[in-house]
């Protein structure tokens, strides 16, 4: 017994010991603990250092290959590393970065780009033309790209003409190159480090920006420290520490604890909370994240317009964002979300009931003795494939959607379909559709409207085989596929826009689709850190704030 | 002893193996396509197909387990497809950590536990008794989860004693380890109280207390060591669950433990990595219900291995 005792004992100290001991891993990312000290003065002391507590972990950084991993963290932590030729502002319009201006070609195929120069990489090398050219050729590599090179195909060749002057010449004209510059593939790493760290680059990435890493944990923290030489001048905090959080409510107790400075991903229910606390900040922007109902095109009902546009017409939208997301969404007023590039309004569907019902009696549906409308013995009745967990508050949509139709006598039911399984089920030959209407959400990633009509709108070339992208409805109208094919090679954006926006029209119009909202991204701040950008592409930005 | 030894040792192997390969097929048969799910809803068909072959996804599974085999055997546990780095150093990093914790939580747990357990034990009648009883199946009753949420909300958010991120420092520890050792408290409490209630009704104690000896010399040097072998029994498998990481707790704090790390390498399906983990926590575990078997022998004079 005094034997085991003195041995449990001994056991026990070693423990404490041990502990006490692993508690030196303070360093830096103690700066920013605890909350600022009340003071006398109204603004308390800035502080040096903040915190980004996000939803998804970061585990490599390097741009080429499978990219930065953790979306979006993993970008918004390469957007304060490193630069690309030009950069998204919160409008998504393109501003210059590395690249101080930009020109076309006559004939639409070559992009000349006017370097910056008298930048250097956080290695101390020097930003020019064979940087850029370096890394775009490996991003035009298809073993290398493994991540994005669906956005780098249409580029051909990429030419140094000098020092600081760049051609990215594309195979046809490309109205979307610059939304590839703008990409989180297009970063540009120093040259030195990709030959001294190869496949390691991910836990080394050496850029131009404003914050160098200083110490990197994948998948639990990052930490950056301000680079003194940026070119755009010396970032206002001296580091911003990234850290992984998974779970929303862990991420709103670190923020008001003072422990984190920023947080990403704010669920809708707990919005109100932080709006309602004084020294924290909501915003709250629109997202490009656009959800609908798919409307079949092999249904044969689903085939006349009218009945498209009447379901258009039955469903209370405003409702379902009030309720369902608490009013932190936009009603969609043309197939793209606002902000994506290249969008136009292209009209409304209010909510008319009465209209619904006059349209479909007008098509020739009339109530059956069940109260569903009916047309030569055939039943207006659906099925509806919802997924199950893939999109916030999925199947209490679809099921809103239920009650909504039927109460103009249209009968739905429900297909839940588990999510990992879930694409599989819809990209599928024509034969082999076995759903009538589904719930979507497409994101484009890239802010690009072209892409994201064309994926979802454009033809399919053939009907035996799986949709190329994302038009299992088995969409089709010529006018619209003439007018993406004119837009994608037009290179002049005003004019890009304006043929995207016809395309958009009749797409609205033709209602292959119920519109239902664009999610809207929403984060959370204390309040004494300003300018924290937020990318209708859900990034967070915060290498600008001050 | 060493013949035993070897015997279960052999037996350790053996299990891992087999639920190596269970765990391997079933991931495969799982439906969903991995690559589609790593790449998103932007990527197109072909970049999927080449995701795929890059994974080695697109050959016969057969194949595929030799392969990874043979990797295992020359010290390759795979690929972590969300990290770029082999599995083994992604899982190496997080092993002490998740010791740490393992050791905080148990540590606070028999602390706790065990000296409740034995008070209760002495006088297992009087209302303070029952009333600890009454608690110890409250704490079994808490999901951890929900306990973490509200030690949180008190001390990091309310009264900001204490982190809310719990990673970095020491006293980030402290509530996570909490959360988790409750229901360990719990188990190891209402144990020692019954087996103290069993050996105190036994002869010997009572010629303890004839022969005039203290009563907590009684307690600590005769009772209490009759009492260890089932609570030293429960102790190690908590451990050896803890050893996987407590899943829920390490979430809610962001504490980078294996627990957390198989939750994000489940969400990114990512194959390798998650078997590297499951490996790790079914070794480990094994392992140290063996350990606790032999501690068992050394405590218990009556048992002998062979």
């Amino acid at each position: 017994m005094r034997r085991m005792s003195k041995s449990l004992a001994a056991a026990l100290l070693v423990l404490v010991l041990v502990i006490a001991g692993c508690s030196s891993s303070s360093k830096g990312t103690n700066n920013s603990q605890g909350a600022p000290k009340p003071s006398d003065t109204p603004a308390p002391a800035k502080k040096a250092s903040i915190v980004y507590a996000h939803s998804v972990p970061i585990t490599s950084l390097e741009t080429s290959g499978m990219q930065p991993q953790g979306y979006p963290a993993g970008y918004e932590a390469a957007f304060a590393i490193y630069n690309g030729l030009v950069k998204f502002d919160e409008e998504l319009r393109f501003q210059p970065d590395l690249a101080e201006s930009w020109s076309t070609s006559e004939d639409g195929l070559t992009w000349t780009f006017k370097l910056r120069q008298g930048v250097k990489f956080q290695d101390g090398t020097d930003f020019n033309a064979d940087a850029v050219v370096q890394h775009f050729t490996r991003m035009l590599d298809k073993e290398i790209n493994v991540g994005a090179y669906s956005l780098w195909q249409h580029i051909a060749s990429v030419e140094k003409a000098d020092d600081y002057t760049v051609n990215v010449t594309t195979q046809e004209p490309y109205g979307g190159l610059l939304n590839v510059m703008a990409h989180g593939s297009a970063l540009i790493p120093s040259p030195k480090a990709v030959e001294q760290y190869g496949a390691d680059i991910g836990l080394h990435p050496v850029g131009t920006g404003a914050y160098a890493v200083e110490k990197f944990e994948p998948g639990t923290e990052l930490v950056l420290k301000a680079n003194e030489s940026y070119f755009g001048g010396k970032p206002a905090y001296e580091r911003i520490t990234f850290r992984y959080v998974a779970d929303a409510s862990a991420r709103i107790a670190a923020l008001k604890s003072g422990q984190a400075d920023v947080i990403d991903a704010v669920p809708v229910e707990l919005a109100d909370d932080i709006k309602n606390t004084p020294t924290l900040d909501l915003i709250e922007k629109p997202g490009l994240q656009v959800f609908g109902i798919g409307l079949n095109q092999t249904n044969e009902a689903l085939q006349d317009k009218t009945v498209r546009q009447a379901l258009n017409h039955a469903i209370q939208k405003e409702a379902i964002l009030n309720v369902l997301f608490k009013g932190y969404g936009t009603v969609l007023t043309s197939p793209l979300a606002p902000n994506t590039t290249g969008y136009v309004k292209a009209g409304e569907y209010g909510y008319d009931p009465e209209k619904a019902k006059q349209m479909l009696a007008d098509a020739g549906w009339t109530a059956g003795a069940d109260g569903i409308l009916e047309k030569n013995g055939k039943k207006l009745s659906f099925s509806l494939r919802t997924p199950e967990g893939m999109y916030p508050n999925d199947v209490q949509v679809a099921e809103a959607i239920q009650n909504q139709l039927k109460a103009i006598g249209v009968d739905v039911k429900i297909d839940k379909i588990e999510k990992s399984q879930f694409w599989n089920s819809i990209k599928v030959p024509k034969a082999n559709v076995d759903f009538d209407m589904v719930l979507f959400g497409y994101n484009p990633s890239h802010g690009d409207g072209y892409i994201q009509l064309d994926a979802l709108y454009a033809t399919n070339p053939s009907t035996e085989e799986s949709p190329i992208q994302w038009n299992f409805n088995w969409y089709s109208n010529p006018t619209v596929d003439q007018l993406l094919a004119a837009a994608r090679t037009t290179v002049d954006l005003d004019e890009r826009t304006n043929t995207l926006g016809q395309a958009e029209q009749i797409i609205w119009d033709d209602a292959p689709y119920i519109w239902l909202y664009a999610k809207n991204n929403i984060v959370a701040k204390s309040k004494e850190v300003e300018n924290v950008k937020v990318l209708p592409v859900v990034f967070t930005l915060v290498h600008e704030a001050k | 002893m060493g013949r035993y030894l070897t015997r279960r040792l052999l037996q350790l192997i053996a299990q891992v193996f087999v639920l190596l390969t269970l765990m391997f097929v079933l991931f495969r048969l799982v439906p969903g396509d991995p690559a589609a799910l790593i790449l998103g809803g932007n990527a197109t068909q072909e970049e999927v197909d080449r995701l795929r072959a890059a994974m080695g996804l697109d050959r016969p599974i057969p194949e595929q387990y030799a392969s990874y085999l043979w990797n295992m055997l020359q010290g390759d546990f795979g690929h972590s497809i969300s990290y770029n780095l082999p599995v083994l150093q992604v899982i190496a990093d997080r092993i002490w950590p998740t010791v740490k914790l393992m050791l905080l939580s148990i540590t606070i747990a028999v602390l706790v536990g065990m000296p409740a357990g034995i008070l209760s034990g002495l006088k297992p009648r009087a209302i303070g008794s029952r009333s600890l009883l009454l608690l110890w199946i409250c704490l079994l009753a808490i999901p951890n989860f929900w306990l973490g949420l509200l030690l949180v909300q008190l001390f990091a958010v309310k009264l900001k004693w204490l982190p809310a991120i719990g990673y970095g420092t020491a006293s980030a520890m402290i509530l996570p380890a909490v959360a988790i050792a409750a229901r360990l408290i719990a188990l190891i409490a209402r144990m020692t109280r019954t087996v103290m209630m069993e050996v105190l009704s036994e002869d010997f104690i009572r010629t303890a207390e004839a022969k005039g000896l203290p009563g907590w010399i009684i307690v600590m040097k005769h009772a209490l060591r009759p009492a260890l072998p089932p609570v030293l029994t429960m102790i190690g498998m908590q451990a050896g669950y803890l050893l996987g990481g407590s899943v829920v707790v390490e979430n809610l704090f962001s504490y980078p433990g294996m627990g957390q790390l198989l939750l994000s390498a489940q969400s990114m399906r990512d194959y390798d990595l998650m078997q590297g983990i499951t490996i790790f926590f079914v070794g480990s575990f094994l392992l140290v219900n063996l350990i606790v078997d032999v501690l068992y022998g050394r405590i218990d004079p009556r048992i002998r291995y062979d």
